[in-house]
């Protein structure tokens, strides 16, 4: 009798101590700094002098503040655009590398390499083939006979310069979407074929309702990593020149938090933009939560 | 629904394993028009994906002059090898070179142990509380970064940690969620009753973990450390907020800084700038047979 309840316990206490590094971290790096970050966003803090406490005034300055407006705007600008279309071209290619596809392996590999190099470096690669006069792309543009973008140097080009750099790095979906299609079984599209199903039919009924969990997957990280998006702006800001772009065209929203955080040593009005931020992503990933039991299937189950 | 290669292959029994299955390729059918036109399309893709890197190369290959000719020209007139050296001096390169690797190789164990350790726990000890905790590391996991940014900060600054590498290194030691939830998702399409066996040979969960499981997960595991050389060695924000001394550098704010300083030599630069990107190819290349693999537990249930 003893040892049926002491074994549970055991296991409890083994549980615990497995899953320990991670209820310290979520401690110390999750949970302890997002209630600290609401406690400095309340007061006027520049590291050399003690922090003042001032209420909600960081919050109400936010609402003043134009640059925090422009900074929500470039990033949901960018995210509306790079987040589909990156997700659609990633889905389309992985299903067609799906197939029966020659030098299958190859393709695989050139798609996603891009994926895997430093940000740093892609975006110093980005800023010399988006130059203007010597970039490969207006070179290319040119022959062609199509207008020529001054890319990061004008504001109207400078998000879309940054929604062509993440197509090219679009393989990390691809691949997530690629290891989805390739557990779908293939009982399920012969039953198709039988069926009399074409492209489509299979594409509607069969592909796209079992890979809907890594689709929502890939959704959700894409509105997170679109709102944490910095390497690429500061990086190319700095090296072209324009520091968040002409008249703050690529100031991300990560950008600015930055800047406030680090550049202008505003810790109170940075961590009040930090919070704005987790309630941002939060709204955002429960719509797309709530969304999901409208279109995300999960095998074996009714999705309700 | 819960499924994988490794738990399929084991319910088939020998004999038939050795014929190919029914259905999942179609062998050796005729090649249809509706092949040949993914065929190009995926050519015209991959050559996409290979020209911005293809002209780095080039760029880096080039005399001084010749970076700024109009219209740029694709082979070089005349191949500067030593672009290569010059390129690399200029900055230190090497010794931040070695910087990098020693701490992507600390924070790769750090993160790779730790979650692996807590991806068992959660997933193969049964405890009160594991679901509480596993919708937790979820929850993390859209976290932004820049949420918690201030408060670690001001903590790794307290501790003395300033212009040093521990902020780099040490949160790996406690995890990172999308690791576990990887491991997670890998370790639940094992069998448990491997698990049981063991235990009535009086196996301790830590020998069950490095003895039976750890060895099956081989492809998450190395699916795992090449995203944690990955996400150290592309890392641009953490390096960039705590080190101030050149000599601490990692080679994403060298090259960041190198870019800023004015009138940066493109050639030069590039050539740098593929030597930064080569450990990351190399590494992939060497470990792309399980990765695969290892990212297609991802499926497994999605976020559920």
């Amino acid at each position: 009798m003893q040892k049926v309840i002491r074994r549970p316990r055991r296991e409890t206490t083994m549980g615990y101590l497995f899953i320990s590094p991670w209820i310290i971290g979520f401690i110390v790096f999750v949970a302890g700094p997002l209630i600290a970050s609401l406690i400095i966003s309340m007061t006027n803090y520049n590291l050399l002098s003690p922090p003042q406490f001032i209420g909600l005034q960081n919050y109400a300055q936010m609402f003043a503040d134009s640059n925090f407006w422009l900074s929500l705007q470039v990033t949901f600008y960018y995210a509306l655009l790079a987040v589909p279309v990156d997700l659609i071209v990633a889905l389309v290619l992985a299903i067609m590398l799906n197939q029966n596809v020659r030098f299958m392996p190859l393709f695989r590999t050139i798609f996603y390499l891009p994926a895997l190099l430093p940000p740093v470096a892609i975006s110093m690669l980005w800023i010399w083939i988006l130059n203007p006069a010597y970039g490969i792309l207006n070179t290319f543009l040119r022959t062609i006979g199509l207008p020529q973008p001054q890319w990061f140097l004008t504001p109207q080009t400078t998000v879309p310069g940054y929604v062509i750099m993440s197509v090219w790095g679009l393989g990390t979906w691809m691949v997530i979407f690629l290891a989805g299609l390739q557990n779908v079984p293939a009982e399920l599209y012969e039953a198709a074929v039988l069926d009399g199903s074409g492209v489509w039919a299979k594409f509607w009924h069969v592909t796209l309702p079992m890979i809907s969990p890594v689709l929502f997957f890939n959704l959700v990280m894409g509105i997170v990593g679109a709102f944490s998006f910095f390497t690429q702006a500061f990086v190319i800001g700095q090296g072209t020149g324009t520091g968040a772009g002409v008249s703050n065209s690529g100031l991300f929203y990560s950008l600015y938090l930055y800047q406030k955080a680090f550049s202008e040593l505003q810790m109170g009005y940075a961590s009040a933009l930090g919070w704005a931020l987790f309630l941002i992503v939060m709204l955002l990933s429960l719509l797309v939560f709530r969304s999901s039991a409208l279109w995300v299937y999960y095998g074996g189950e009714s999705s309700s | 629904m819960i499924d994988s290669h490794a738990t399929e292959i084991e319910r088939i029994p020998a004999v038939q394993r050795m014929k190919p299955r029914v259905g999942k390729r179609h062998g050796r059918r005729r090649y249809t028009a509706g092949d040949s036109v993914r065929f190009i399309v995926l050519c015209i893709g991959a050559v996409g994906m290979v020209f911005p890197l293809l002209w780095m190369i080039t760029v880096a290959l080039k005399s001084n002059s010749e970076v700024f000719a109009i219209p740029p020209t694709w082979i070089p007139r005349q191949f500067v090898w030593s672009n290569f050296i010059t390129g690399t001096v200029q900055i230190n390169f090497w010794r931040v070179f070695l910087n990098s690797v020693i701490i992507a190789a600390l924070h790769t164990l750090g993160a790779v142990v730790s979650s692996v350790l807590v991806g068992y726990g959660i997933s193969r000890i049964r405890f009160p509380g594991r679901k509480l905790w596993f919708y937790l590391f979820i929850g993390s996991m859209m976290l932004p970064g820049m949420v918690g940014m201030i408060p670690v900060f001001h903590l790794f600054a307290s501790l003395g940690w300033y212009n040093t590498w521990y902020p780099l290194i040490v949160p790996a030691f406690f995890g990172n969620p999308f690791f576990i939830f990887l491991a997670r998702q890998y370790f639940s399409t094992i069998s448990l009753s491997y698990d049981e066996a063991a235990k009535i040979d009086g196996a301790s969960h830590l020998q069950i973990l490095t003895r039976i499981i750890a060895p099956m997960s081989k492809p998450m595991i190395v699916t795992m450390i090449i995203f944690a050389f990955q996400g150290s060695w592309n890392d641009y924000l953490q390096p960039l907020i705590y080190l101030m001394n050149p000599k601490l550098w990692t080679l994403s704010v060298a090259m960041a800084s190198y870019i800023g300083t004015y009138g940066t030599p493109w050639n030069l630069f590039m050539a740098a700038d593929l030597i930064y990107m080569l450990p990351m190819v190399i590494v992939f290349f060497v470990a792309q047979k399980y990765f695969m693999q290892g990212l297609g537990a991802l499926n497994a249930s999605g976020l559920k």
